[in-house]
């Protein structure tokens, strides 16, 4: 059984490509990184298809903002990744300085989701801005968001767009492998955070549901930290992302192989999701 | 003992003087009127009946009353007289009870104007309804604060909502995830770009290498070209579709808050118009609150969110931003619930802003804004359905305050403006709050200089203040008055809560008050003086730990005044008894008498001797004022020695032109002379160098005199008198000494007690002169002598002696005349 002390988190990966610009959630990584006594690395992946897809000569792109087609010239999306890149380091550093953090900057090309899994390692949390305004007005989870969070081995925290404010952490607890991990991570972010916890036990039956919060009331004590522990019973994606809304300022906790978050559930969570989610691993 | 007189009943003669009787001295009693305590009917002023209506005023009032009455345009009240005679106490005391009988006014309040925030409403309602009407919004702004987030919280609203969003996602997804299958199936990928959403052919998972592309053969590389362009069109037609999804959503997702701030909003306002329904023109305010509570819903959902700006007005941060609710609050500006009556109010500092309210703004980062909550009231709004009370001085004195006064007047409303928009001088956008009807009468107060001045020089002036109210400053000295006097000293007592006055202190103070209008006959009015001598006196009661405030009291308040204000005279008086100023008060001069003037510094006058001198030569017939030739001389003093001319032409001139030169000159005098006072001294030193009959020192000379040599009144004479007593007095009491004084002045007698009793021990006298031949026989001891048939004057006449003197002068005239003519 892993303790919080077991769990130690020695940096934060703030993750981004070309087509995210996330002043407001580098920010909150790197005070989640203040708060974690944790290192701020930022990696800015220089995306391979989209630099493909500029070197071929028929391609345009059509702007989000006009809705007209216009030229897609690799000059151009070069010129544009690098100074993306050379303003996300300015961000990151200045977001370190003010806060006396260690810190690194690292330009990687490639595909988002393989690269920042390469980059991650066991005592790294990734963290990424997961609202991409794909087309005016909705949003959804961008491709990136939706590759590293599939592909990655590690714990990634998705933001949504604009400050973290987190003070009440719900966490998803199933009977799988990591729930207790989890359970232990929001418990570690919790505390950084001065939050709240809240278990929400989900189980078919009764007796599952009871045994369930049995173990999940012992970890909590374990850790000595207050919480509570609710039965949610089987609730469906949509129940859960009601709950997590009508509790303000919560993130949500969840194991990446349980119910809401093992294969394509991940990205249905991502989709529907209104607050900051944590996918554990 | 001197021979004394009781004085002339004879009024100013306007004939001929003749010569009269001999004059002789005033006896005593006359040279002050006393009042009889024992006549007054009480022992202090604790046992009358303050006097609560004004004494003497009967056509003030009268005046007041008409004005007030006058419900027209234009019958507004200028009350006039001089400063300090109660006008304003009167004219509040009269209004005031007038007041009470009328109807309280409405109040006012301020209100948001959801058409042009620019412009807030003014309301109305019925008395004493404002605050009530501003608690009852708060509660409404405390209900929604609470009931509006609920109403956003319920699972209804939140499954509504959620449809919506679910509508949209699912058209979203639909299309895209429909487009993307068919882009895979077509072996292309949708890609996000910096700026937007890129086609791109793929491998696997992913985009095609763009080496490996151009290694394709022709025709495979323009089918993947075609395919790409088709997609490309197909994205097109997709994103087309998406302004009309979001539109719609929008407008479903406008259209579920409002029904469901509608919900919540109707019934908790149905109480508040419930409460107003019999005042339209808050129900009308209730139902734009209503609509726009509705519109803007979500404003009020997120309690830290910035509030709804203003439109056109600077950004305001969000630390100092209001609550969305704050532009559904109440400015009460008039609130009336404490009020009996219509109001009546007086404004002490009459600037714009104290005038007609003022917009106040609230600095934020350097810019400043307002709203209508920041709108404060005027006197206008505090006397609206009432009356206004104002000094005139003041409001002139102010800029643009007398020309808006007029303004607000005519057009019968009060604007609040910036003062910048009066001189035109405002240029950016500022708020212009809708203005209130005025009903008001407003009571200018001023002296009688400053209503003559606006009567003539300000044609407004004259349409908008049609009521002169004209203050006495004084009353009749009539028994009956007596008592209503001491009746209205006792409403001062009493309003100032003084120890009570014994009837000799009244008897005193009613002495005073006679003295203040140098006049026996009358009483002062002058409030501030006669109030002022009453809490003095009741001061000195207090010295002496007395529980009632007695005669000596009142001396002493009197004494005291002077002596706080008699430096000036002492240090003048000084240097006549040193000998450095000239001033003879014994033996006899040719062509030299004693003249008198009063100087006034403030509230204090004395009296002054001066040297006037005349010399006398051979000339063309003119006297010459050498004050005036030196531009020190003022017209009437000129006019007074122009006089003497005409008498001498009238008197002597008849048969033979007059062929002197005289000049005539306030010795020692070294500031500027005024005033025909001195014309009857001029007149004897004139005589008297014509004469060379000597003038007694001993003697001091006041009034004027006309053509015929008939004497006439002066002011000042009381001062006049003191002034040549306390210089004699000085010197020592001869009992030759004494003041020659116009007939008709003897009304106006008011000594101090210490020169009554010097004239009843015979050491002081006063002489009441009607004619100059009177006055001449007092100074020079020689008969004045009266005409004879012939023409002639008797030869041992002053009269005859200057004949005498003129006959000679002009037959040395013709001697000139004729040497001058030979030569």
């Amino acid at each position: 059984m892993t303790g919080p002390a077991d769990i130690v988190i020695r940096r934060i990966i703030f993750a981004l490509d070309a087509a995210t610009e996330s002043p407001d959630s580098l920010e909150a990584a790197a005070e989640l990184a203040e708060r974690l006594h944790a290192e701020l690395v930022g990696l800015f992946v220089e995306d391979a298809n989209l630099l493909r897809s500029a070197a071929l000569p028929f391609v345009r792109e059509i702007n989000l903002a006009s809705g007209q087609w216009q030229a897609f010239e690799p000059a151009a999306i070069e010129r544009d990744m690098r100074a993306r890149a050379a303003r996300a380091r300015q961000l990151v550093e200045a977001a370190a300085r003010r806060r006396h953090l260690g810190f690194s900057f690292l330009v990687a090309r490639g595909e988002i989701g393989r690269e920042v899994a390469a980059a991650a390692g066991e005592t790294d949390l990734i963290v990424l801005e997961g609202l991409t305004e794909i087309l005016r007005g909705r949003v959804r989870m961008g491709s990136g968001t939706r590759a590293v969070a599939r592909q990655t081995a590690r714990t990634v925290m998705v933001l949504r767009r604009g400050a973290l404010d987190a003070r009440n952490f719900l966490v998803a607890y199933e009977d799988t492998p990591e729930a207790d991990r989890a359970l232990v991570i929001a418990a570690r972010l919790a505390a950084a955070n001065r939050a709240t916890i809240a278990v929400l036990v989900i189980a078919a039956d009764s007796p599952k549901a009871d045994e369930l919060r049995l173990r999940a009331t012992k970890v909590l004590e374990r850790l000595g930290v207050e919480g509570t522990v609710e039965i949610l019973g089987e609730p469906s994606l949509i129940d859960l992302c009601g709950f997590a809304r009508r509790i303000q300022h919560a993130v949500l906790v969840v194991g990446a192989n349980g119910t809401f978050a093992k294969g394509d559930a991940a990205d249905r969570l991502m989709d529907r999701i209104s607050c900051p989610l944590v996918l554990v691993r | 003992m001197p021979k004394t007189a009781k004085p002339s009943k004879k009024k100013t003669p306007s004939a001929p003087a003749k010569t009269n009787a001999k004059a002789a001295p005033l006896a005593a009693d006359i040279l002050r009127r006393r009042t009889d305590p024992a006549g007054l009917g009480f022992k202090t002023t604790a046992e009358i009946e303050p006097l609560n209506e004004a004494l003497g005023q009967e056509r003030a009032m009268e005046a007041i009353r008409f004005g007030i009455g006058m419900v027209q345009d234009g019958y507004n009240l200028f009350a006039l007289g001089p400063d300090g005679i109660g006008k304003h106490r009167m004219v509040r005391q009269f209004l005031e009870r007038q007041a009470a009988g009328e109807p309280v006014p409405a109040d006012w309040c301020y209100v948001h104007n959801f058409e042009n925030a620019y412009k807030p409403r003014a309301l109305s309602l019925p008395p004493g309804k404002a605050r009530p009407f501003r608690a009852d919004m708060d509660h409404l702004i405390d209900e929604l604060r609470a009931a509006l987030p609920a109403a956003f919280e319920t699972e209804d609203f939140r499954g509504q909502r959620q449809a919506i969003e679910e509508r949209m996602k699912q058209l979203h997804e639909g299309a895209f995830n429909e487009f993307q299958e068919k882009a895979k199936a077509k072996g292309a990928a949708l890609i996000r770009t910096p700026s937007g959403l890129t086609l791109a052919p793929i491998k696997g998972e992913e985009v095609m290498d763009p080496e490996e592309f151009q290694k394709l053969p022709a025709e495979e590389k323009q089918a993947i070209q075609k395919n790409i362009e088709a997609l490309q069109t197909e994205l097109q037609q997709v994103m087309e579709k998406l302004p009309a999804w979001e539109q719609d959503a929008r407008k479903q997702m406008r259209d579920l808050n409002r029904r469901t701030a509608q919900f919540a909003i109707s019934h908790i306002l149905e109480e508040v118009k419930r409460r107003y329904a019999e005042v339209p023109e808050v129900l009308e305010y209730l139902a734009a609150v209503e609509k726009d509570m509705i519109d803007n819903a979500e404003d009020f959902l997120k309690p830290d969110q910035q509030a709804q700006p203003v439109p056109g007005a600077p950004p305001v941060p969000t630390q100092a931003a209001a609550s969305p609710f704050a532009r559904y609050k109440v400015n009460v500006l008039i609130d009336n619930s404490d009020r009996e009556g219509a109001p009546v109010f007086y404004e002490d500092h009459p600037n714009h802003p104290n005038l007609f309210g003022k917009i106040e703004y609230r600095a934020v980062f350097g810019a400043l804004i307002t709203d209508f909550s920041m709108i404060l009231p005027g006197a206008l709004h505090k006397a609206n359905g009432g009356y206004l009370v104002v000094d005139a001085r003041k409001v002139l004195m102010q800029p643009y305050g007398w020309e808006e006064l007029k303004h607000a007047l005519r057009s019968r409303e009060i604007r609040i403006e910036p003062l910048g928009y009066a001189f035109g001088g405002a240029g950016a956008m500022m708020m212009e709050p809708e203005p209130i009807p005025l009903n008001i009468k407003v009571v200018l107060l001023g002296d009688r200089q400053l209503y003559y001045m606006l009567a003539s020089g300000d044609p407004e002036f004259g349409e908008l203040f049609k009521v002169p109210v004209d203050f006495e400053e004084y009353v009749e000295r009539e028994p009956k008055n007596g008592k209503l006097y001491a009746r209205f000293l006792a409403s001062l007592i009493d309003g100032d809560k003084l120890r009570p006055f014994t009837a000799s202190a009244i008897a005193k103070v009613m002495e005073r008050a006679s003295r203040l209008v140098e006049d026996s006959e009358r009483l002062s009015m002058e409030l501030r003086r006669v109030g002022g001598l009453l809490r003095e006196a009741d001061y000195w009661a207090g010295q002496r730990k007395a529980d009632t405030v007695d005669a000596k009291d009142v001396d002493q308040a009197i004494e005291a005044q002077i002596r706080r204000s008699d430096r000036m005279r002492e240090r003048m008086e000084e240097q006549t008894v040193r000998g450095i100023v000239h001033i003879d008060t014994s033996g006899e001069k040719v062509g030299q008498v004693n003249g008198l003037s009063v100087l006034s510094l403030g509230d204090h006058s004395f009296g002054k001797p001066s040297r006037i001198t005349a010399s006398v030569g051979l000339g063309k017939g003119e006297v010459v004022d050498i004050e005036r030739e030196v531009a020190l001389g003022g017209p009437l003093h000129s006019k007074g020695v122009l006089i003497l001319q005409g008498f001498l032409a009238e008197r002597y001139g008849a048969e033979q032109p007059l062929s002197l030169k005289a000049s005539l000159v306030f010795e020692q005098s070294y500031g500027g002379v005024d005033g025909d006072s001195a014309s009857s001294a001029e007149l004897y030193t004139l005589l008297s160098a014509l004469s060379e009959a000597p003038i007694k020192q001993s003697f001091a000379v006041t009034g004027s005199v006309d053509q015929h040599g008939n004497v006439q009144a002066i002011g000042g004479v009381n001062e006049k008198i003191e002034g040549f007593f306390d210089l004699c007095k000085a010197r020592g009491l001869t009992g030759q000494q004494g003041v020659m004084i116009p007939a008709t002045n003897v009304t106006h007698l008011m000594l101090r007690e210490d020169i009554l009793a010097a004239a009843k021990d015979g050491k002081f006298r006063v002489f009441p002169i009607e004619t100059i031949d009177q006055g001449i026989e007092v100074l020079t001891g020689v008969p004045a002598g009266v005409r004879g048939k012939n023409g002639r004057y008797p030869a041992n006449t002053i009269n005859g002696r200057v004949q005498t003197r003129l006959d000679t002068f002009a037959a040395a005239a013709r001697r000139f005349a004729h040497k001058g003519r030979a030569s």
